[in-house]
């Protein structure tokens, strides 16, 4: 455990010295600051396109800091041929793949924290139906969101190069927000094999549409019920856990 | 050696200077014939997917209308898209039965739990939360008539902000003189609001001459009409009223437009 750790503590440094994370971070407070300030024909208190625009902002940024680092971790210690004393260490290979993971995870947890901490500031200053309940859920949702994104990331980062590795967790993601719909329907619609085959590319394919509280939120819907939070977490937790087992695998059998 | 370059850069320079008076010539010439927009610049790199986005802007309002859920136009009973308004409260259709799934099927059941599918609407005072959307859809392209008239709908109809949008009317006015429909809209609101019947004849006659260039329907063409007719009539013009409420009752013989005219004319006539 401690040479996971180890090795997640240097993933988290590299937050701390990058400048990534305080770009975003400037570029989310002016924008919402200037949003939050927008007057409209004199009229007071429009609140839910600001909480609208400071989601999506929160969830966008932490999953361009999550892919972003989270896909630079192998390749660039190959690149710099640092995998190589990495590997000379009594530490498995699906060891390192796990400390990477979560160095990954906490640093996007941490920005996603930071940055939904700003959020709640705006959430809380203005407009109706303030829920703590669904700013608690939209928090979890992150944090398995975030999960979920490192660990499909660290996947590919065991067939793709850096560029291809985020490319193709960005089509994915911008994706499913629209094939999910089809493929739940049309795993209904159709009746046999058609069926089953849409159910399992359905079952198959990661489903971040689950962790997306955005309307919920902005416009002061009800909570999601208890059972919904336990199984998005255990979904969340499964798939994690099944591509980081795979992931592993395929690392442990590379030739460097 | 060293002349050699100095010959170069000399020539290039030259060179430069003479295209970039050939170019300057271009530009002052092309600036000439079209005029300059006043859009911000970030806008301008949009080009013509300007009207995209903007049409976009104003499907998002409509979503807010409807509590941050697309509803498909089958799913309303009378219209009750932000888009159709026509003044009258809707009624829905049954609830949409939704398809049946094995309890075993956990990812559905979770995927249907986290979707949202009641249909709302913003009443009161949150009907407020469509505006930026409008404003903007207007920011970003500033020939999108609908979203000039909208927001001149919700802001008188709803909002109570006649004069805010009489002057946001007037600006959508100045962007497009030939939109019939601001000038339709304008003629409602100075007729409804201000009872002001001169400047809402005058709208609404411009709008019935532009309307007639364009292609439309009789709906719209009612819309127009019956506004024009009335002012007419507030005006003690019943002259001007009667051949508009003749017309009117030939586009829709089923409205009261027959009393009307049975009316006026017998006034006229006396």
């Amino acid at each position: 455990m401690k040479a996971i750790w180890a090795i997640a503590h240097g993933v988290i440094k590299e937050l701390i010295r990058k400048k990534d994370f305080y770009v975003l971070l400037i570029f989310m407070l002016v924008l919402l600051g200037f949003l939050s300030y927008q007057t409209f024909f004199q009229i007071e208190g429009i609140s839910r396109y600001v909480r609208d625009f400071g989601y999506s902002l929160v969830m966008l940024f932490s999953f361009i800091i999550a892919v972003t680092f989270t896909a630079k971790q192998i390749p660039s210690e190959i690149g710099a041929r640092t995998i190589y004393p990495l590997l000379a260490k009594p530490l498995s290979r699906q060891k390192i793949i796990l400390g990477k993971f979560l160095g990954g995870t906490m640093v996007s947890v941490i920005s996603f924290t930071v940055f939904y901490l700003i959020f709640v500031g705006f959430y809380m200053t203005g407009g109706e139906g303030k829920s703590l309940v669904l700013l608690g859920q939209g928090f979890i949702f992150g944090i398995l969101f975030l999960c979920m994104v490192s660990a499909l990331v660290m996947f590919f980062s065991n067939f793709m190069t850096l560029s291809a590795n985020i490319t193709s967790t960005f089509l994915i993601y911008i994706a499913m927000g629209s094939v999910s719909e089809a493929l739940k329907s049309n795993a209904l619609f159709f009746k046999g094999i058609i069926s089953g085959l849409y159910g399992f590319l359905y079952y198959l394919l990661p489903h971040f549409e689950f962790f997306d509280l955005r309307i919920r939120i902005t416009h002061a819907w009800d909570a999601l019920p208890l059972w919904v939070v336990f199984s998005v977490s255990g979904y969340t937790f499964l798939y994690c856990f099944v591509l980081l087992y795979f992931s592993g695998y395929v690392f442990g059998r590379k030739r460097f | 050696m060293k002349n050699k370059h100095l010959v170069i850069v000399l020539v290039c320079l030259t060179l430069v200077s003479l295209i970039a008076v050939r170019i300057d010539i271009y530009n002052q010439a092309y600036a000439a014939c079209h005029p300059k927009s006043d859009a911000p610049v970030f806008m301008r790199f949009l080009g013509e997917g300007r009207s995209i986005v903007s049409s976009l802007s104003v499907l998002q309002a409509d979503r807010y209308y409807h509590g941050g859920i697309e509803h498909l136009p089958d799913e309303h009973g009378e219209s009750c898209s932000i888009v159709e308004r026509n003044y009258k409260e809707h009624k829905h259709h049954e609830e949409h039965v939704l398809p049946e799934i094995n309890p075993f099927n956990i990812l559905f059941h979770i995927y249907r739990a986290v979707g949202l599918t009641e249909h709302v609407h913003l009443h009161g005072d949150q009907m407020k939360e469509i505006i930026p959307w409008l404003y903007y859809a207007s920011e970003i392209d500033p020939h999108n008539t609908q979203a000039y008239t909208l927001t001149g709908y919700y802001l008188c109809d709803r909002l109570d902000q006649v004069d805010q949008g009489i002057v946001f009317l007037r600006e959508g006015l100045r962007k497009n003189p030939d939109s019939w429909e601001i000038n339709a809209e304008l003629g409602r609101i100075y007729f409804q609001y201000i009872k002001n019947y001169e400047v809402a004849s005058k709208f609404l006659s411009r709008a019935w001459n532009l309307i007639q260039k364009v292609p439309h329907d009789k709906v719209q063409e009612r819309y127009v009409l019956s506004f024009l007719a009335a002012s007419y009539e507030f005006l003690g013009r019943p002259t001007d009223a009667i051949p508009i409420y003749k017309h009117l009752n030939k586009l829709f013989p089923e409205d009261v437009y027959k009393e009307k005219i049975a009316n006026y004319t017998f006034d006229v006539l006396s």
